[in-house]
């Protein structure tokens, strides 16, 4: 079994608005993944590795998921609807104990849309092949993927495969009679 | 004086064919290819550069954003290097190699001297064999072919789980009698065209097997000298023409395929990844469209293009390198899996 790359560099990038994930590895296709410093390694001194020449087919894997939400297909909300009406009468001749009467009167409820939401899972990997001039001048390969991939799939959601997780968030729900 | 002359004259030969248009590459020498050129690279006549358009016929494009994806999608699956012991290498009486679960099932059918597994270790396998060496056009080809095995199966007292199933059918597509690819392969021969595929031909070739066919495809992602099949099942295409020329348009090109690296050898689906192909195609404005004469990779596809595509075949003969593995007792096995 020939050596391989072992170490295995995983960088995660979280966003506050939606919960995102990047991750980014260096592979050469046949030998395995490793770390950006093993790499540099093998293609200064291919001999520390046991190789002749520096790696070639060198790919840089971007890997992104995403959840989010979407609207749904919205509900409405109903809210009953009470009309008093309040009668009494007055004199000026005398004290006339009188009360008022408040009469009840029901109405139609008043009916507003309320939205509904799905979670979505989106996710996209993305392979650049590389060569050893590339991995020397980079720093890490998360700044590679921020450049190449990222910006590819924030202008064109196409891009990635986007499913429904299944779970839902109702709007409609308290204060009414929520329908959807 | 003689030794003059005879340098002399070397030099004299030498001078004419790194001179000579129909040798771009010759022996020793890089010509550097400017890529802001106005009109695409001569390529050399009669070397099959132009095998697309030769059989689909002339493409022609228009602007705009174009995406296709394949009625059949492939599967995903480990590519078994050839310096793997995976398929043959036993871990103890109950945890037994593919193979070695396929030589059972041969013996119980009547086959008694079934012996893929040793076949495999003395004949097949090579614990120095190259990085690239492996399996991947047998399942680049098996996934497009034949249905995915998504279950285990028991077959006559012996558990054959998805890796075994898997491995067994990529097996059978090992030796097939297909032919024919378009683009020359990279060998890392001298006169070998690094360019080719040529974006134009590639275009062409997805243009009719994707986009009007709904086949997935192979390619060779590798442009040098290591083959990496992967199967092909969805095409995005983006064509703008060029604000400056009017004989030519930029392409950008995305394509999904399924990728041979999955960390479970058991894994069912796809696994799709993305990679991202840029380049100009010239040619001339009709009113069909934008009628292309050749092509140029841009940028990163300078280097990282395909190789060599091939079409998915109608139908194909399936065979093992292992001489001992039949494809109709696979099948037999495979029953009852998918």
């Amino acid at each position: 079994m020939k050596k391989l790359f072992t170490l295995l560099v995983i960088a995660f990038l979280s966003v506050s608005v939606q919960a995102r994930d990047t991750e980014s590895k260096v592979c050469i296709e046949g030998q395995g993944c490793g770390d950006l410093h093993d790499l540099k390694l093998a293609c200064t001194d291919p001999g520390h590795y046991n190789h002749q020449n520096p790696p070639t087919s060198i790919q840089i894997h971007c890997k992104m998921f995403e959840m989010g939400w979407r609207m749904g297909k919205p509900g409405t909300m109903s809210f009953p609807r009470l009309r008093v009406l309040t009668t009494s009468v007055s004199t000026n001749k005398g004290g006339v104990g009188m009360g008022s009467i408040d009469f009840n009167f029901p109405t139609t409820s008043s009916t507003f849309p309320c939205p509904n939401f799905n979670q979505t899972s989106s996710h996209a990997e993305f392979s650049f092949n590389v060569t050893c001039d590339e991995i020397m001048d980079m720093d890490n390969t998360i700044d590679y993927c921020n450049d190449n991939m990222l910006a590819l799939v924030e202008a064109d959601e196409s891009l990635m495969v986007t499913v429904p997780t299944g779970k839902t968030h109702n709007s409609c729900g308290g204060g009414g009679h929520g329908q959807h | 004086m003689r030794k003059f002359n005879l340098l002399f004259l070397i030099l004299l030969a030498s001078t004419s064919v790194f001179a000579s248009n129909d040798y771009p590459h010759a022996y020793g020498e890089y010509v550097e290819i400017n890529y802001d050129d106005k009109h695409a690279p001569v390529r050399p006549v009669g070397s099959g550069h132009e095998a697309v358009t030769e059989r689909y016929g002339k493409l022609i494009v228009t602007e705009g954003d174009f995406t296709a994806e394949s009625d059949n999608k492939p599967w995903s699956s480990w590519w078994y290097p050839r310096y793997e012991k995976t398929l043959f290498e036993d871990k103890g009486r109950n945890d037994l190699s593919t193979l070695s679960k396929y030589d059972r099932f041969a013996r119980k059918s009547g086959q008694r001297r079934s012996n893929a597994r040793n076949y495999e270790e003395q004949n097949l396998y090579t614990e120095r064999a190259v990085d690239w060496a492996g399996l991947c056009d047998a399942w680049a080809l098996a996934s497009i072919m034949a249905e995915e095995p998504v279950r285990s199966v028991r077959k006559k007292g012996i558990t054959f789980t998805v890796k075994d199933l898997k491995a067994l059918v990529i097996k059978t597509y090992s030796k097939t009698n297909l032919k024919g690819h378009f683009g020359q392969r990279n060998n890392g021969a001298w006169d070998d065209h690094y360019e080719d595929i040529y974006p134009d031909q590639f275009h062409k070739f997805f243009q009719v097997e994707l986009f009007e066919k709904r086949k997935p495809f192979i390619i060779d992602y590798d442009a040098g000298m290591q083959v990496w099949n992967v199967p092909v099942f969805k095409v995005k295409t983006k064509i703008t023409a060029d604000p400056q020329r009017d004989n030519m348009v930029n392409v950008k090109t995305f394509i999904w395929y399924a990728s041979p690296f999955v960390k479970d050898l058991n894994f069912v689906g796809i696994r799709p990844i993305t990679k991202i192909y840029k380049y100009k195609l010239f040619g001339r404005w009709t009113r069909q469209g934008f009628e292309v004469s050749g092509g140029q990779w841009m940028k990163e596809s300078r280097r990282d293009h395909p190789d060599f595509v091939m079409a998915k075949p109608d139908r194909i003969k399936r065979g093992s390198f292992n001489k001992e593995l039949q494809a109709d007792i696979v099948d037999k096995i495979l029953k009852g899996s998918y």
